[in-house]
């Protein structure tokens, strides 16, 4: 049995790196040697609530390299640079009705988790492997997936060009979406920030304004900023474990705008109904990406960023080998270091 | 004119009395309205419940009528007209404000003060705001484009395409006005929900191919059957009140991806099961009134409807009073037991 290098959490906040077997390839799937992934917030927050080991590396935000192909998949393919789907076309039945419409996120008859990023090896449909573009790094294409989560948002809340655009928070998906609003033609792009360096990177990334994460001085602000009517769309990055950027978001958003939510609350939400229902709001959900109308957010994510038009390079603060995984972790924790997306390398 | 009208007024405690009041002003721009017929909406059985103090003007907001006087500015030929009465919106709207210009008339933000609604013998209102009746149309389906404008806002608002299948839960009357206007409106299947045997007979008229009852499983188990376990298109809520149930049900029997459209009132805090609503990435789009998109006032859309005979709301209304019998009528449509749909107020 061949085995490899993979990161696990071990619960309490503790990850290390262990031998565990390498993948088996079935048909229509590749082996990809990893050679970048990110570490999200999401992993993070799921880390903190579990107190179990894990038997399967996570990370999803994936790019590397196909090295074997399964039957039926086109040999061509080995050494092709991928940016991986892991959690949709990369696992997905392709059959049911949710994959029949683009929507694998939703496939009712997924195939067992085989594991994530945080490995040396990582298989997968070779439907989901999306090629990157000559002259992306490895560090850009790792970028591919959450870039895209925030194309998905964007496209979900209908994005017409020229709207004011309101994205609060400027964690990992918060830049995304400030890129991802100003490369799909945004007028302007307004972004809430916490931290001063994720304030700068914003402005770097697109954001005409960069405002306070809270406080009277940011509803004063994006009234100043839009004629006292609010934000077209505003995208919520947070979530998490209060409802603040749920209430940030009716009170800055126009009547008649729409709210797309991307983060994950974790406690019970409830809402005043009669403020949404008297500016005629729509909050929107969005999670993940998908095909919509006949374009996958993966390839529009690529062609951003292959053709310049959002240069993400920026965002990568923290670069760590498999083996320091629980230093990246750490690192990604703290925002004290000025880490915004930190990601493992593994070059060779 | 006389001086004095006849005009029906809470007394803050629990009746309408009939008294005299002055006639509204008739300023530039006005019409003044002899009122022929007007709806006794649920919305004001639900404000009456809780009020405590007399009020000083007339309520009601489904008016039909004949315009008898114009003011300075209006052209002096629509005397005699025959109109329906939008009153909450562009019949009082500033036409300045950046909402007017956008044709938001329920959002403008100069409105002229309340000068009375329709629970009287006249009501006066911007002349913009009366929309001319077709000949074949009576007072009695005139003082139903109101809450028809309503339903066909709920189908634009949640972008309604044709063949889908729409849920409307709740066969009040902006129920069965949401049903009529999904089924004009190109819906595929529509399947309405009813509380009252009346109700549901009156849906299957306005074109439901099923009506279920409100409680329990049977509305999820009917929408995955005929839906093969995917859900509805379109929800519209048409119930509001202090439960959330309702909502519950809406995020329950929609699609991954559908639209769940709110035109309910709800009094206080309500929560909703925000994850599942992410999860199958939701649009929650709240609908409130009407107003001019796309070029069509949904007033304008709706007499166009009922003229044409496409839509066929008369035998909605299932009593008539007069204003002096108004706590009659009032009383009637509290008891959903005397048969009541709607009640209306007729003037001769």
């Amino acid at each position: 049995m061949r085995t490899m290098r993979a990161a696990l959490y071990q619960g309490g906040g503790k990850i290390s790196v262990a031998d565990v077997p390498v993948p088996d390839v079935g048909p229509g799937e590749v082996l990809a040697r990893v050679r970048a992934e990110g570490v999200c917030g999401s992993d993070l927050l799921m880390w903190w609530d579990k107190s179990e080991a894990e038997h399967m590396p996570a990370g999803h935000e994936v790019a590397g390299e196909i090295v074997e192909v399964g039957e039926g998949v086109d040999s061509g393919r080995i050494g092709e640079k991928v940016a991986i789907d892991i959690l949709g076309f990369g696992v997905n039945c392709a059959d049911c009705y949710y994959c029949r419409q683009g929507q694998p996120i939703q496939c009712r008859a997924k195939k067992a988790d085989t594991g994530g990023g945080y490995a040396q090896f990582i298989k997968r449909n070779a439907a989901g492997c999306f090629p990157i573009r000559d002259g992306m790094s490895w560090e850009e294409a790792a970028l591919v997936e959450p870039l895209a989560v925030s194309v998905h948002a964007c496209r979900r809340g209908g994005l017409e060009g020229g709207e004011t655009v309101l994205v609060l928070g400027a964690g990992n998906i918060g830049q995304t979406a400030v890129a991802a609003a100003r490369a799909m033609g945004a007028g302007k792009v307004l972004v809430t920030a916490r931290h001063g360096h994720q304030g700068e990177l914003a402005a770097r990334l697109g954001a005409d304004v960069v405002l306070p994460a809270d406080g009277e001085q940011l509803a004063e602000a994006v009234a100043d900023e839009t004629g006292g009517r609010g934000a077209d769309v505003t995208l919520e990055s947070v979530g998490g474990r209060t409802d603040a950027t749920i209430r940030q978001s009716i009170e800055l958003t126009r009547p008649q705008g729409r709210i797309v939510i991307m983060g994950g609350f974790w406690v019970p939400i409830k809402i005043d109904w009669m403020k949404p229902l008297f500016k005629e709001q729509s909050v929107i959900f969005s999670s993940c990406y998908s095909v919509l109308d006949g374009r996958d957010d993966f390839e529009i994510a690529i062609d951003m960023m292959g053709s310049g038009r959002a240069d993400l390079t920026p965002m990568v603060t923290h670069r760590f080998g498999l083996e320091e995984i629980q230093k990246a972790i750490d690192t990604a924790y703290d925002k004290s270091t000025g880490s915004i997306k930190v990601q493992i390398h593994q070059p060779d | 004119m006389p001086a004095k009208m006849k005009a029906a007024l809470w007394n803050g405690n629990g009746a309408m009395e009939l008294i005299d009041v002055d006639m509204p002003p008739v300023g530039p721009g006005d019409a003044l309205v002899r009122v022929r017929a007007e709806g006794i909406c649920g919305s004001d059985l639900l404000i009456y419940r809780d009020k405590t103090d007399r009020e000083t003007q007339p309520a009601g907001h489904e008016i039909a009528g004949e315009i008898v006087e114009v003011g300075e500015d209006v052209d002096t030929a629509r005397v005699g007209e025959r109109v329906a009465v939008e009153g909450i919106g562009a019949g009082r709207a500033c036409n300045g404000c950046y909402y007017c210009r956008e044709g938001q008339y329920f959002l403008c933000e100069n409105p002229a003060p309340d000068s009375g609604g329709g629970y009287a013998e006249f009501v006066s209102r911007r002349a913009a705001g009366l929309y001319p009746l077709s000949d074949g149309i009576s007072w009695e389906e005139g003082a139903l484009v109101e809450p028809f404008a309503v339903g066909l806002h709920a189908m634009r608002r949640g972008g309604l395409t044709g063949g889908e299948t729409v849920v409307v839960l709740g066969s009040g009357t902006i129920g069965l006005c949401t049903t009529a206007a999904a089924r004009a409106m190109g819906a595929g299947t529509v399947v309405a929900t009813a509380r009252y045997p009346q109700q549901a007979e009156m849906a299957r008229h306005c074109g439901a191919d099923l009506v279920v009852g409100s409680e329990g499983d049977e509305l999820s188990e009917a929408i995955s059957d005929l839906s093969g376990g995917i859900g509805a298109d379109m929800t519209v809520e048409t119930v509001g009140g202090s439960t959330d149930a309702v909502l519950g049900q809406a995020i329950d029997v929609t699609r991954m991806q559908g639209r769940v459209v709110t035109t309910g009132n709800f009094y206080g805090q309500v929560e909703i099961d925000w994850m599942q609503a992410l999860l199958k990435e939701l649009s929650i789009i709240w609908s409130a009134v009407y107003a001019t998109s796309m070029g069509r006032n949904e007033f304008d859309i709706a007499i166009d409807l009922m003229g044409s005979g496409r839509v066929d709301l008369a035998p909605l209304v299932t009593h008539r009073v007069s204003l002096e019998e108004i706590q009659a009528g009032f009383d009637t449509a509290f008891d959903k037991g005397s048969g009541a749909i709607k009640v209306q107020v007729h003037t001769a």
